[in-house]
């Protein structure tokens, strides 16, 4: 009857060790803490009608940062106890974490880091940036927005499910390699974890992506053909256009694998005719084409962000998007290059090794364009374009390190060691987080309505520089050393420890680096008003999602006027048009909570899967189609704006801030990290203070 | 803020960067004086061919990469917006011809590349035999969890986490795995690594021209005892390695199946262990075991 | 691919942009399929001594059950339109001969099911994915599917 009922779940999966038990502890503060500051200032329906069942993408993209950005949190510690593990462990000390509990972290460390992080944060910038850059008021289907990002959320909640009940994740490296993630050799329930975290925010990022080429391609403004379309959202483009082609790859792969494990099938087991190779076609067939995913709307922002900051046309528009393009094309065709070592054999390694070498090219005229672009530019080195330099730098290191791996036989001593992690780190961190970190700054002004304070920016920007030279050349090192990657522990006589040691000490200087961001956001928020961005425009920027307030209204932009060229804002600039805007009636969607409860209903049957709850499973998917059923009932999704309501609200918000020359505040008038650390330890002082007067 | 420090700063940043890196490569080297660099001390012929591979394309990549960059920077500096002097053209028409440019000189260095890899690769296949003088050796290896059980069929002895050859001999390891997930057999000193995978018979071929102690692992994780996974891969002169053989046939110890039974339990951090005799075609049992044979080499 | 919203109501231009948006669905569908279908032929032969494909599968069987199958996608297909116009007697019709033809079909189909379970290795699980239930399984839900994304804005 208790196995009737509760599956595998019993008193063993509470959290039993140290490790465990600080987690379900740190996040049931942090929801008791959230719980209480909603209550205290009453703000649960505020919550729920503006945030939660928001359909606005802008809205949407704010949560994707916030939950991004608190996973990015979360993985750079798992980062941060990987190294400190691997700086401890050498000889006779087998440092403070077992092995299969580091195993467990650095698969955490990688899914985090790929599915959490850099895609919560893309999925964040598109969703905010791109309507605006095509002049578009909302994404094509609202209700598929919100149920994608909420099946996110239901993976992050999966993903850190596991402290609380479970006490293992799997371990078994970010990809699961069969047969080590079946039921033989994995038997607890960390790859059922890590089966339906991946599964459900996959299928959120399937439909993303399904969303936003439909948006891109069938929402733009009048004029705007797909050769006038901003580079950001053209890299969005190819981008989701990869992410429907191989989001289902991953969706059926991880389904095989969910079979043998739930119904002890044999496709990818050591026996009764399993093919273990055919989980790593499948899941590098998916996984090469992700990376790409990833570092496409970067190469888009680092375009956009060159272009404005040179003050001057992306050069050679058509390369540019041929590249990116070309890019996307070939990241299709290059998979078995992961597994070159597997036994291919020549002819099969030699294409897949010509393969990628030819996806060099195209990422080559990328950065050409680049350089063509700042030449004859009048640049201005503010955060995002250092951000782009510090890229350009790290990501060519990646990139050459990635050649030399796509030579069959030199991939026979790299593969594995710590030479490819520090590649992949190289592209991943230098391309895709940095290119993050440069849209974030570049369009925190839209967003916020202030702009990032610039001393402080500058101060993270070089903190992370330095953490990230100090901890991934050693990598490199090690690698040609013959250091094998995910050890738990290695003999004194390598000489490994000192190298292991210094990536630590840079991991603690990205850690600074990350504090620094925080930092940087609090002291703008401190001197918000000093920062404010007034006319919407404060880059100078030239495409349209800088033609509307900052932050923009609730339906974007008041007018949809066509658009003429490239580079839309710029020529509207030149041409100095004043025309008298023609107020129409708006319809904007209505929020739901069909995201929610879909979402929320497909947790409970994931997480019943994880524990062989089969009535509970039912429930759960019963659950998911009832309400998308009675979503389908409901025909009052969207309202009305008559146009005199939308001409009002403008006159009285330009009313509110007058337009005036882009703020100009200087620089260096901006609060330098010392004047902050000054700002907190009085305020600190104060707060100490009042308490002693009180008690006197 | 006096104008200077600003119009200092990327020069500042400059060197600073190059001083902090040349630091950091000191460190490094002085660090590792006398350590085994493994891929960089090559032991072997086939080590050294894709050493040399990697420098070519190490040099090649530079060509490319150097100029590009500091073309990059230099621009990122001269046309900065407090250098006045330098010409600015917002609305500059590229040409035809710099476009070529751009999309050529990628693909020639890609072409040169690729025509440099694809023979390189057919030559340094894995399972492709070394060529020399002396008679090559076969070594059964399967890949246990957590230790490696290396056969000699022909010598009939085996060993468990420790290995030894002749120099100058070409080697010629016949890789499967029981009872484990995939493993990668890796020698960095004397060669690239290859899978043994259970049901599959895959072969690589290695020769050692200096004798030594070699460190070997499993390059693939494959569970709990993963890091301990380690073995010593002696080569030594030919005199030396019969006398070993000697030694072996004393050793009390043999590699029968009760004795297989028990090496197939899980177990980490296993010592060298001797045998003095094998069960004879032990390694095709263990292929038979999970539907392979022994003509089955690595192509899948 | 010039937008011409200017020219069209809100609501064409709606379901202009939802009938596009559920052909890229019904594509990521398709490459879902496609790695099953792989798979398949990859794992067609590694019985490991079970019974193979010919001896599990009656082939007239599952073909009578697909084009039943087919058949009810069909009426439900013509059920939707009648439904459009808003002809209730046509939608009674065409969905109740949907059912007819549906919920036996499936029950017969899962009977098949367990009857293939345990027939392929006998007292353990199913070597792999049997044929019929993978046809099976894409007509249902794209009924489903398709009753849902007709409203579904």
């Amino acid at each position: 009857m208790k196995e009737f009922l509760l599956g595998k779940l019993d008193l063993d999966a509470l959290p039993h060790d140290i490790f465990m038990i600080a987690g379900t502890v740190s996040f049931i503060l942090l929801g008791l803490t959230v719980i209480v500051v909603l209550t205290w200032t009453k703000r649960w329906t505020w919550l729920w009608k503006e945030w939660l069942t928001s359909v606005d993408p802008k809205k949407i993209g704010i949560m994707y940062f916030l939950v991004a950005a608190f996973m990015l949190v979360r993985g750079g510690i798992d980062a941060i106890m990987i190294w400190l593990q691997q700086a401890l462990s050498s000889g006779s000390s087998h440092g403070y974490l077992s092995a299969d509990h580091f195993q467990q972290i650095f698969t955490a460390h990688g899914n985090i880091m790929v599915f959490f992080v850099a895609m919560g944060f893309i999925f964040g910038l598109i969703n905010y940036i791109v309507p605006l850059q095509i002049r578009a008021r909302d994404l094509a289907s609202p209700l598929l927005n919100t149920l994608g990002f909420w099946l996110y959320v239901a993976g992050v909640i999966m993903v850190n499910m596991f402290f609380v009940l479970g006490s293992e994740y799997a371990a078994t490296g970010w990809l699961a390699i069969a047969p080590l993630s079946g039921t033989e050799f994995s038997p607890g329930v960390g790859v059922d974890y890590w089966i339906w975290s991946l599964q459900i925010s996959g299928i959120g990022t399937t439909l993303g992506g399904i969303n936003f080429i439909m948006t891109i391609l069938k929402m733009r403004a009048p004029g705007m053909t797909l050769w006038k379309m901003p580079m950001f959202t053209w890299g969005s483009l190819f981008s989701m256009i990869m992410v429907v082609t191989v989001f289902p790859l991953l969706t059926a792969t991880l389904f095989l694998l969910f079979l043998d494990r739930y119904f002890g099938m044999h496709f990818f087991t050591t026996d009764l005719g399993g093919n273990a190779m055919m989980y790593t076609n499948l899941i590098w067939m998916w996984g090469h084409p992700e990376v790409y995913i990833l570092v496409l709307p970067a190469f888009g922002i680092f375009s956009e962000v060159v272009a404005t900051f040179s003050r001057k046309k992306i050069a050679s528009y058509s390369s540019q998007v041929i590249a990116m393009g070309g890019v996307s094309l070939f990241a299709l065709s290059v998979w078995l290059h992961h597994f070159f070592t597997m036994g291919a054999g020549a002819d099969v390694n030699s294409f897949f090794g010509v393969m990628t070498m030819i996806i060099a090219i195209p990422t080559s005229v990328l950065v050409f364009g680049w350089i063509a672009t700042m030449y004859k530019g009048r640049i201005k080195f503010a955060t995002p374009m250092l951000w782009f330099l510090g890229f350009i730098g790290i990501f060519t290191l990646g990139g050459m390190s990635g050649v030399m791996l796509a030579i069959p036989p030199a991939d026979f001593q790299l593969h594995n060691s710590l030479f490819l992690v520090a590649h992949f780190h190289s592209t991943v961190i230098g391309g895709v987080l940095f290119g993050i970190f440069c849209g974030i700054s570049y369009w925190f002004p839209k967003i916020a309505g202030f702009r990032l304070n610039e001393r402080i920016g500058k101060n993270a920007f070089w903190c992370w520089i330095v953490g990230f030279c100090m901890s991934f050349i050693p990598m490199y090192v090690l690698g040609i050393m013959g250091a094998t990657r995910r050890l738990d522990h290695y003999d004194a006589s390598t000489g490994w420890q000192p190298l292991y040691i210094m990536m630590f000490i840079g991991g603690l200087i990205i850690a600074c680096g990350v504090a620094l961001q925080v930092v940087q956001i609090i002291a703008s928020v401190i001197q918000k008003r000093r920062l404010r961005d007034t006319t919407g425009d404060p880059w100078n920027g030239r495409t349209l999602e800088w033609a509307t307030a900052s932050p923009p209204p609730f339906y974007n932009f008041a007018t949809i006027e066509p658009v003429t060229t490239q580079d839309a804002l710029s020529e509207i600039k030149k041409q100095g048009t004043t025309v008298e805007p023609k107020y129409e009636d708006i319809h904007m969607p209505r929020n739901t909570g069909a995201g929610i409860y879909i979402a929320a209903f497909a947790f409970v049957a994931s997480f019943a899967l994880v524990w062989h709850i089969n009535w509970l499973a039912i429930v759960g998917i019963a659950g998911i189609i009832v309400c998308a059923i009675a979503r389908t009932f409901n025909d009052d999704v969207e309202y009305k704006i008559p146009a005199a309501t939308i001409k009002e609200m403008e006159e009285q918000r330009k009313k509110d801030t007058p337009a005036s020359a882009p703020v100009d505040s200087k620089e260096n008038e901006d609060m330098s990290l010392w004047d902050f650390i000054k700002i907190v330890l009085k305020w600190a002082l104060d707060v100490v203070r009042k308490r002693r007067l009180k008690t006197w | 803020m006096p104008k200077n420090r600003k119009k200092n700063s990327p020069a500042r940043a400059l060197t600073l960067i190059i001083v902090g890196l040349s630091c950091l490569t000191l460190v490094i080297a002085f660090l590792l004086q006398d350590k085994n660099i493994a891929l960089l001390h090559p032991k072997g012929l086939i080590a050294q061919e894709q050493l040399i591979l990697m420098f070519i394309a190490l040099g090649l990549m530079l060509l490319i990469a150097i100029p590009a960059l500091t073309m990059l920077y230099f621009t990122a500096w001269k046309y900065r917006e407090s250098n006045t002097k330098a010409e600015h053209e917002p609305s500059k028409r590229h040409n035809r011809s710099l476009v070529l440019v751009m999309w050529l000189v990628p693909a020639v260095f890609a072409t040169v590349l690729a025509l440099i890899m694809i023979p390189s690769t057919h030559r340094l296949e894995p399972n492709k035999s070394i060529a020399a003088e002396n008679k090559p050796l076969t070594i059964q290896v399967v890949a246990m969890r957590w230790k490696w059980v290396f056969i000699y069929p022909e010598q009939n002895i085996a060993t468990v986490n420790y290995v030894q050859i002749p120099e100058d001999t070409p080697v010629k390891f016949e890789l499967t795995a029981d009872e484990a997930p995939m493993s990668s057999f890796w020698i960095p000193n004397l060669g690239g690594m290859l899978y043994a995978m259970t049901g599959h018979n895959n072969q690589l071929n290695l020769i050692a021209d200096t004798p030594g102690d070699y460190p070997g692992s499993s390059a693939e994780i494959n569970g709990e005892g993963f890091a301990g996974m380690q073995f010593t891969a002696r080569a030594s002169s030919q005199g030396d390695f019969d006398d070993w053989l000697q030694k072996m046939k004393r050793s009390p110890a043999v590699l029968d199946t009760a004795e297989y039974a028990k090496l197939l339990k899980p177990s980490e951090d296993t010592p060298a262990a001797f045998y003095s005799a094998t069960e004879p075609g032990m390694y095709a049992t263990v292929l038979k075991k999970y539907g392979a044979s022994e003509g089955h080499h690595g192509h899948y | 691919m010039v937008n011409e919203h200017i020219a069209e109501s809100h609501e064409e231009a709606a379901m202009d942009r939802v009938g596009f948006g559920f052909w890229v669905y019904l594509m990521t569908d398709l490459l879902m399929f496609a790695v099953l279908f792989a798979v398949f032929a990859v794992l067609r032969d590694a019985t490991h001594g079970g019974p193979s494909g010919q001896e599990l599968f009656k082939l007239p069987f599952v073909l009578t059950e697909t084009l039943i199958l087919l058949t009810s996608s069909f009426t439900a297909g013509i059920g939707m339109l009648a439904a459009h116009r808003g002809i209730k007697s046509q939608v009674l019709t065409w969905f109740g001969l949907t059912s007819v033809l549906v919920w036996p079909s499936w029950g017969w189909n899962c009977m098949s099911l367990l009857n293939l379970s345990t027939k392929a290795i006998p007292g353990r699980a199913m070597l792999r994915f049997p044929r019929s239930l993978r046809l099976l399984v894409p007509t249902d839900c794209t009924l489903l599917r398709d009753c849902c994304g007709w409203v579904l804005p």
